[in-house]
């Protein structure tokens, strides 16, 4: 129980409905409560990592309405009416998304604790810009750090994703 | 050799499936039945006497189970010098260091109830450069340094605070001096810098009040070594602990040693039984784990004017921080290959691993290598300027090659660097320098080209054991002690397995790495183990096989010889038709649910240890890897921003077992290499305070940063290596400021000798050139 | 890890102002959070209630009205960004919020909590000094407009009063005969010097107008009337051979200090040339588009 300076009989929830990964949920959090605490521990969805804790390295990233955030250093409550989408929701009935297996193909990872974060800014990126260039692509990824492969893989996956996601009967 | 399947093919990894769907669990993501949180006290003085530690506030806060300070915790550890407590003693020796602990139900209270215990100091002076703290006259950072448990290995000098002398004794460099046309002498420095492996680090612990087994959860790069240097602190045998490895969100080196192991260990002594769970977050990461040496390099050489080296002598003294950690085998490592990969008559080198009041070094990538290659690779440009020789052919000139006796006494074989040199050289067009000068658009922006190349020994002798399972549908299973800290070993092991078993990829397993289970493995680093472990996988595997072949021969009604493995069967040479499925075979004589196991064990003989006086060995070094990188860079005048156009990066692997693996190897090292070679600093201010333990200050490479990246992988055969392989983990980063600092020194004609290039070092050292011209 | 706080959600902005006036120093504004929140999960600041303005409808509008560009204080780098009026009317404005932060900051950091924040290492007031720009406040009793130049005191110290909003910040269109240049240097993850050039030319090629701002060196952006004074009525040639001069007044006038971005000579030095080359920068646009 943390010692804030609002008096414990003051604690406040705040009733939240919104869909995670597809699903609708319903949760009470409190206002201090962090997003990536909530997915993580409320939840149990790990994949959603905490590195920097200061919204540079991206590791927590998370998709809300399609949108890329850190998660944590954005309030829990704010997904109130909105859908959030973690790592652990982007395969589609155990059928990998383009990006998730041009990342594999493409050897887009090592050690992989960027690689949530990594993967759903990307897919930010596509569904804003299905086509972006090159200097799109890293100037939309650059907050996004990747500590082991020096990127240059990470940004060959993307544009084989796009590629696949661009292709005509998709 | 048979014909290789798939030994040398471009696989993709095998842990790619839970990694890229966030199924795969972290050591950071464990979550243990009925855990505690525990959060640490660390101390807020750089050197400083312990008066008090009130714990009293956090003990009656609610929901805590246990405060801990050192006197909990008698026990000190450490790699060769057991000179770190588990949690502070009577003094503190660097701002971060472990205090006390807490453990509560959960980590909001933990977190509390931790800002609540107050420490009251009584401050010593305190020494913030290695340089300074080893002067005469210096006192003690460890007043009882004679009397700790050390290594054999371990060898002092009469000066105050130096936690290990090495020392390489070769010819007469005197004589060389004199009989060289053009003596030099030069000094570089390198800051404080940190691993940041994306994931923080963090260990869960139970002590088992029955038995008082402990057993630690942690993301080790060295669970043996690990599970020994706590025994050994504990007092406790060896199979009284437990290392269960969850996965890794890259080390770097930071993740070897103890680190929060000590903490997590001694709070569930108090725990009754449950387990408990230090987690640091990235601000505790930064201050409180460990950090690569800084270091203070002189280096002189003498060379005769047809670019012959005929003497080096190199004095270094490399920042250990506080405790001594790894520093001794960082000095040892560092310092002997130091004068670089060349033949030179006389060489005489002095490291000096000297404590600070500074957060602790250690294993960091490269151990010591980049130090090294930072200053004797920026120095051989130098020779080569003013002998008026082009730095390719100077290192040409000079580099090892096969046969070479290298100035420790070792013959060489497997010398793939000339060709590392030329073909990095190639890759960025050196020589054609009027090509890339004449893109340049604008007046103040110039360019150059620089190389720099390396040679690496990895920690010899150490001992790989592994097994491999057959099970009766045709698995196989590796036990191995690797760690999977990204770089790729599971992937790298599996192949192996199969290419011996000659089964599909898919049917190999990796088992969970756990002590009580894993035959001993040394560890993860020094970019051993596919050297090392892919030997004794390959020895393992071909154990089981032949076990496997014995009890297949009377199934097919043939002889041990005349059968042959393919596709996961087992058949005859002459009638492929003739064949059985290998979990077939096992199953008839086994049962459903038995399984076949083959052994091994390997280690690379050495002979003789080192020579301590003379630094010699006959085989230093199971294998050395080989690499050049080069770097075409363009250098903003007005503001000394360095942009670099493209890096080629050769490296001699011996054998790629598997080609993107080692690419991705390259590229990932040329990136840490890049950023520590223009921005990566660790700032201890003069009250030995780090002022950027953050990522927003911080600033590891982005894509941003990078240039176009060519990665060259050569291949010269290590006979004793598996298919011909060495190793690759480290070298990536090891030339690369140097190359980048000699591109710098082309562009502009200034020699920059201190790290980061940061554009505000690289603006005054235009400026100050500028002014001496004028 | 995050103090607990209670959260007060107004719809309006007076109701903001009268929990702001009722709640004192114990509250805080909260819009994106990407500050606010960073600053109090290191305990460098506390605040018993946090008032989330984001359900207060309005107040992230971009408009055009009378040659004025008013963009609500809610509006996100984002949504800046990409918006095409601003891309049409304010190029440079807009350049300059594609490359502050990363996308995830943008994404939810708004302008409004740029500025009131007033973190020295900031982008956009520097520039809206020298586009004349001018930042609505209100409170419960009154509205009152602040030009860009009076708004920051201090470094993180604005002159809003402690029951006060900022609601709307108001850019006038950039004449036909001006450019507008905003240039930075950095090293760390924010930007470690900022300038902000504008120029308004007369048919005769003379310098009508020229605003220098400096931000990021030193505790607060500001204007530096000196270094105006010697381009204003010059000819561009003229001007190009004074750059120097300027630049160098420019610098000393940034008040730079020694930080981990760099030295305090150093950050000045830089002043100088990005001046020159946002002149650069603006006399090249202007012939592109002749
Ligand atoms: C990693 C990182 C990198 C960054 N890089 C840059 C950069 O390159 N350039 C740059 O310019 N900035 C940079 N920033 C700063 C960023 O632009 C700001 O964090 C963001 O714009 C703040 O907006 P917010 O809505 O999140 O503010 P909040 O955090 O919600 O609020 C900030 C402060 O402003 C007050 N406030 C907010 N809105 C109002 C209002 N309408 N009226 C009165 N008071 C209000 C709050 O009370 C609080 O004190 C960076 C930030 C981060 C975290
Ligand atoms: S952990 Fe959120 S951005 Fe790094
Ligand atoms: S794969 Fe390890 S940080 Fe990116």
């Amino acid at each position: 129980m943390a010692e804030g300076t609002a008096k414990a009989e003051d604690r406040q929830f705040i009733p939240i409905s919104f869909t995670l990964n597809g699903t609708t949920q319903q949760t009470q959090v409190e206002p201090h409560e962090l997003l990536i605490d909530v997915i993580r521990n409320r939840f149990g969805l790990t994949g959603t990592k905490r590195s920097c804790d200061v919204q540079v390295c991206g590791a927590c990233t998370v998709l809300v309405d399609g949108r890329p955030m850190s998660s944590c250093t954005t309030l829990a409550f704010e997904a109130r009416g909105h859908e959030v989408l973690t790592i652990e929701g982007l395969a589609k009935n155990g059928k990998l998304h383009p990006l998730q297996a041009a990342f594999i193909e493409h050897g887009g990872f090592q050690c992989g604790f960027c690689t949530p974060g990594m993967i759903l800014a990307a897919k930010a990126l596509l569904d804003q810009n299905p086509e972006p260039n090159r200097e799109e692509i890293i100037h939309f990824m650059e907050g996004n750090i990747c500590r082991c492969t020096g990127y240059k893989k990470i940004l060959e996956s993307i544009v084989a994703a796009a590629k696949i996601l661009r292709s005509p009967g998709r | 050799m048979a014909e290789l399947t798939i030994v040398g093919k471009p696989i993709t990894r095998v842990d790619a499936q839970e990694k890229v769907t966030g199924e795969a669990v972290y050591g950071y993501d464990l979550v243990l039945p009925d855990m505690l949180y525990g959060k640490t006290v660390f101390s807020t003085r750089p050197h400083a006497k312990i008066k008090r530690i009130d714990t009293g506030k956090a003990r009656e806060f609610p929901g805590v189970v246990a405060v801990i300070t050192g006197k909990d915790a008698p026990w000190t550890h450490g790699e060769s010098i057991k000179d770190k407590p588990f949690l502070a003693h009577d003094k503190v020796r660097y701002i971060g260091e472990p205090v006390a602990a807490v453990a509560a139900e959960d980590e909001d209270t933990a977190q509390a109830a931790a800002a609540l215990i107050e420490v009251e100091y009584e401050d010593l002076p305190a020494y913030l450069s290695p340089e300074e703290a080893c002067k005469p006259g210096a006192l003690p950072i460890h007043e009882d340094f004679a009397g700790y448990r050390k290594s054999d290995f371990i060898v002092t000098a009469p000066l105050p605070n130096v936690c290990e002398h090495f020392k390489l004794r070769t010819g007469d460099v005197e004589r060389g001096f004199r009989e060289s046309d053009l003596v030099l002498e030069e000094r570089y420095t390198l800051p404080t810098i940190q691993h940041a492996a994306m994931e923080p680090h963090s260990a869960h612990a139970q002590v088992d009040p029955a038995s008082g087994r402990v057993t630690i959860w942690v993301a080790n790069d060295a669970p043996f070594r690990a599970l020994h240097e706590i025994a050994e602190a504990l007092g406790l045998p060896l199979e009284k602990i437990r290392l269960i490895n969850p996965l890794q969100g890259g080390g770097f080196g930071s993740k070897g040693g103890l680190k929060v192991e000590p903490i997590a260990s001694a709070l569930a002594y108090h725990t009754g039984g449950r387990p408990v769970r230090v987690k640091f977050n990235r601000q505790e990461t930064f201050i409180s784990t460990l950090t690569r040496h800084e270091a203070i390099l002189y280096i002189k050489s003498g060379v005769k004017k047809s670019g012959s080296l005929c003497a080096r002598q190199m004095t270094i003294y490399w920042g250990a921080g506080a405790y001594a950690e790894k520093s001794p085998t960082v000095c040892i490592r560092g310092s002997l290959p130091a004068p670089g990969p060349y033949r030179i008559p006389h060489v005489k080198v002095d490291g000096y691993a000297v404590y600070t009041n500074k957060p602790v070094s250690g294993a960091f990538r490269g151990y010591g290598i980049p130090q090294g290659a930072w200053a004797c690779e920026q120095h051989m440009d130098e020779l080569a300027k003013r002998l008026g020789m082009d730095p390719l052919e100077l290192r040409l000139k000079n580099v090892f090659v096969d046969g070479d006796l290298a100035y420790w006494g070792e013959k060489l074989h497997s010398v793939g660097l000339k060709e590392t040199l030329i073909k990095a050289a190639e890759a960025i067009e050196w020589g054609k320098d009027d090509i890339s000068k004449s893109k340049i658009r604008s007046p103040n922006l110039k360019r150059g080209k620089g190389l720099a190349c390396i040679s690496k020994p990895t920690r010899t002798p150490t001992l790989s054991k592994a097994a491999v399972l057959i099970d009766a549908s045709g698995g196989v299973t590796v036990l191995a002690g690797t760690v999977e800290i990204g770089q790729g070993c599971s992937t790298i092991l599996s192949q192996v397995a199969a290419e011996e078993l000659k089964v599909p990829l898919e049917k190999v397993r990796m088992a969970p790495l756990d002590t009580d289970v894993i035959p001993f493995d040394a560890s993860t680093t020094s970019s051993r183990s596919t050297y090392h472990m892919g030997n004794a996988v390959r020895l393992a595997a071909i154990d089981v096989r032949e076990k496997l072949a014995e009890m297949a021969s009377p199934m097919l009604e043939a002889g041990k010889d005349d059968l042959s493995f393919a596709d996961g069967k087992i058949h005859l040479k002459e009638q492929p038709q003739m064949a059985l499925p290998i979990g077939e075979v096992v199953r008839r004589r086994l049962g459903a649910s038995g399984f076949l196991r083959g052994d091994s064990s390997y280690t690379f003989e050495i002979g003789k240890d080192l020579d301590l006086e003379t630094g010699h060995s006959e085989h230093a070094s199971a294998f050395y890897m080989y690499a050049t990188q080069a770097a075409e860079a363009e250098v903003d005048e007005e503001t000394g921003r360095v942009r670099l156009l493209r890096m080629s990066a050769a490296h001699d692997v011996g054998k790629a077992i598997n080609p993107l693996n080692c690419e991705g190897q390259i590229e990932g090292g040329l990136a840490m290499g890049i950023g520590s070679a223009l921005h990566e600093h660790l700032v201890v201010d003069e009250t030995g305070k780090v002022r950027n333990p953050s990522f927003l200050d911080y600033h590891l490479a982005t894509s941003l940063d990078l240039p176009k990246m060519i990665p060259i992988i050569v291949e010269c055969p290590e006979p004793e290596g598996p298919y011909g392989a060495k190793g690759l983990g480290e070298p990536g980063l090891a030339p690369t400021p140097a190359a980048i600092g000699n591109a710098v020194a082309n562009a502009l004609g200034i020699r920059i000798y201190d790290l980061p290039l940061s554009p505000e070092r690289v603006y005054w050292a235009i400026r100050r050139m500028k002014k001496k011209v004028a | 890890m995050l103090r607990r706080f209670r959260l007060e959600e107004p719809e309006t902005v007076k109701d903001a102002s009268a929990l702001l006036a009722r709640y004192g120093e114990a509250s805080r504004i909260y819009a994106g959070g990407t500050e606010l929140l960073l600053a109090m999960k290191e305990g460098l600041i506390q605040y018993e209630r946090l008032i989330n303005v984001k359900k207060i409808p309005g107040l992230d509008r971009v408009e055009l009205e009378n040659g004025v560009v008013r963009i609500g204080a809610l509006t996100t780098h984002r949504s800046l960004e990409n918006d095409p009026l601003l891309r049409q009317q304010l190029p440079a404005f807009g350049q300059m919020e594609r490359n502050i932060a990363n996308v995830r900051v943008r994404e939810m950091g708004t302008l409004g909590g740029n500025l009131c924040f007033a973190e020295p290492h900031a982008d956009p007031g520097t520039l809206l000094m020298v586009l004349g720009a001018k930042l609505m406040a209100e409170k419960t009793s009154s509205k009152r407009e602040i030009a860009a130049e009076q708004f920051f005191v201090d470094a993180y110290e604005t002159c809003l009063e402690p029951d006060e909003l900022l609601t709307e910040i108001r850019i006038p269109s950039t004449p036909r005969r001006a450019g507008v240049a905003y240039l930075k240097f950095g090293y760390l993850e924010r930007p470690s010097v900022g300038l902000g050039l504008f120029l308004a030319w007369n048919g005769a090629d003379t310098i009508t107008e020229a605003r220098v701002a400096v931000g990021c060196a030193g505790p607060k952006p500001r204007r530096v009337e000196e270094s105006e004074g010697l381009l204003k009525g010059k000819t561009s040639k003229e001007a190009s051979a004074l750059l120097g001069r300027a630049g160098e007044i420019a610098g000393r006038a940034a008040d730079a200090i020694s930080d981990l971005h760099g030295a305090a000579d150093y950050k000045q030095h830089i002043v100088g040339v990005l001046l020159k080359r946002a002149f650069q920068q603006i006399l090249q646009d202007r012939s592109s588009k002749a």
